[in-house]
């Protein structure tokens, strides 16, 4: 399998190489076409504050996002983005102890504006005491045809430096210090079109080839595996694949409805080099109420199978790959959310151009097939059954962000 | 999903053989409310939750680096 691995990830480099040349050279040959000017983004500020809270783990903290124009035609953005985790989830609590943690990323772009044509710049950061990340991106964004179509490229390259953490107590949440356990490099290659239909209707088609390569796995999750004794099951160290590769394919369709409101349908497929297909779907409906309110509806739905190398027990303990994350296993997830958001008077905000007010929250329930609800088996709250023998897990989580926007 | 989004892209392609929109035809196209968009600083977020806790990779916008998803 890993010479399949091998195959697969560089035939995605080959088509990522290609459509580097195949691209360029379509928008040298219809750059006569172009007839009018792109726009860059508005200049705003956003400041959030986020809480994640399902399966006995919050995730909370701010991100703030600045973008701001200059000489007319750059515009320059910043993000600030915290996540402070304080987990018990299935996984850390029936594999290790409970433990609070925190990742800050930090991010910033450039835009540069020509006739239209809106290149694009920026750089990542993301910093935990046992995960390093630092990434780069670079996209093109061309309007043609009077601004009635837009094609969009972007490349992205990163490399994680993997640690685990030291503890000589394992109950303990203090850190003595960490092992290096590995790095990983990802490597992304999307290219999009979106276009103006009708005077109501606009489309977005994009496609993105991933790569991924070394260290893939959690160094801290281990795999069970059966045993005739006691519990019937021990543990052994998880074992990926060094290499994935996937490709996933999205429309996006925004319609105005004549009520002025909106409506959003969203489509994506996805598969990979470890055999897991996935697809979601996306409804919005976002209707304003008077002159102030606007108010967001949206249901979104996700399924995928699991990698062929997953599994929640395993028969033997062996040296081929072998996982057991419900991420890589067969689940299905829905989200059901809302967003309300209130626009300042103009009376109150002292020159400004614009501010909002935003509360929005979603609840996601996940069902899993195929990955049992190992609590009733091992760690605090075991039940006593046998590994085996418990029921699929399930959970709920409720996501809440309140965020205000500032125009200027 | 696949026959879904050809299906999709068949019937856009098919719709879209309209007459061109002329830029003064373009007000509800760009009202706020039509934006793919309007939140990025939420939908960022948002991105790199469903990127930690399903398997599924990209054309949906990105999340952000690391990890946070232990």
């Amino acid at each position: 399998m890993q010479k399949d691995q091998e195959a697969a990830a560089v035939g995605v480099t080959k088509l990522v190489r290609c459509l580097f040349l195949i691209c360029p050279a379509f928008c040298l040959v219809i750059y006569s076409q172009v007839s009018s000017a792109a726009v860059l983004p508005e200049d705003r500020t956003d400041i959030l504050l986020h809480n994640y809270s399902g399966d006995n783990s919050t995730f909370k903290g701010p991100s703030i996002l600045v973008r701001k124009e200059f000489k007319e035609t750059y515009s320059a953005w910043a993000n600030y983005y915290v996540d402070m985790n304080s987990a018990a989830s299935i996984d850390v609590e029936t594999q290790g102890s409970k433990y609070t943690e925190e990742r800050t990323e930090m991010s910033a772009g450039i835009d540069y504006l020509y006739d239209s044509t809106v290149l694009s710049a920026s750089f990542t950061n993301s910093s935990e005491n046992d995960y390093e990340a630092d990434s780069f991106a670079l996209g093109l964004s061309q309007d043609f045809f009077g601004d009635m179509s837009t094609l969009t490229m972007s490349y992205s390259k990163g490399k994680d430096d993997i640690y685990q953490n030291l503890r000589l107590d394992p109950n303990s949440n203090q850190v003595t210090g960490r092992d290096f356990r590995g790095n990983a490099a990802h490597q992304r290659f999307a290219i999009g079109w979106t276009q103006v239909f009708t005077k109501n209707w606009i489309v977005s088609f994009n496609a993105e080839a991933s790569v991924d390569e070394g260290l893939l796995n959690n160094p801290y999750r281990s795999v069970r595996f059966e045993v005739p004794t006691g519990s019937g099951f021990a543990r052994e160290r998880e074992i990926y694949p060094t290499t994935r590769s996937g490709q996933a394919f999205a429309v996006k369709s925004m319609y105005y409805l004549p009520w002025h409101a909106a409506f959003k349908l969203q489509l994506r497929a996805f598969k990979d080099s470890w055999e897991i297909k996935a697809s979601n779907y996306e409804l919005k409906y976002i209707q304003p109420y008077k002159e102030h309110w606007t108010f967001e509806f949206r249901y979104r739905g996700y399924e995928q199978t699991g990698a062929e190398f997953y599994n929640d027990l395993f028969l033997s303990q062996d040296d081929t790959f072998k996982a057991s994350d419900k991420e890589l296993s067969t689940f299905q997830n829905s989200t059901v959310g809302f967003g309300i958001t209130y626009e300042l008077d103009k009376s109150w905000i002292w020159g400004l151009d614009k501010v909002t007010v935003n509360l929005f929250s979603d609840l996601v329930s996940s069902d899993y097939e195929d990955f049992s609800n190992k609590r009733e088996s091992e760690g605090i709250h075991s039940e006593g059954k046998r590994a085996g023998e418990e029921s699929p897990f399930s959970f709920n989580a409720q996501i809440t962000r309140f965020f205000i926007s500032i125009w200027y | 999903m696949k026959k879904c989004i050809t299906a999709f892209l068949i019937i856009s392609l098919l719709s879209g053989c309209t007459p061109w929109v002329k830029p003064y035809e373009r007000d509800n196209l760009a009202a706020p409310i039509m934006a793919f968009d309007s939140n990025p600083v939420d939908s960022n977020f948002m991105a790199h939750g469903f990127g930690n806790r399903e398997a599924a990779i990209g054309a949906e916008g990105s999340g952000g680096g690391g990890c946070g998803c232990n």
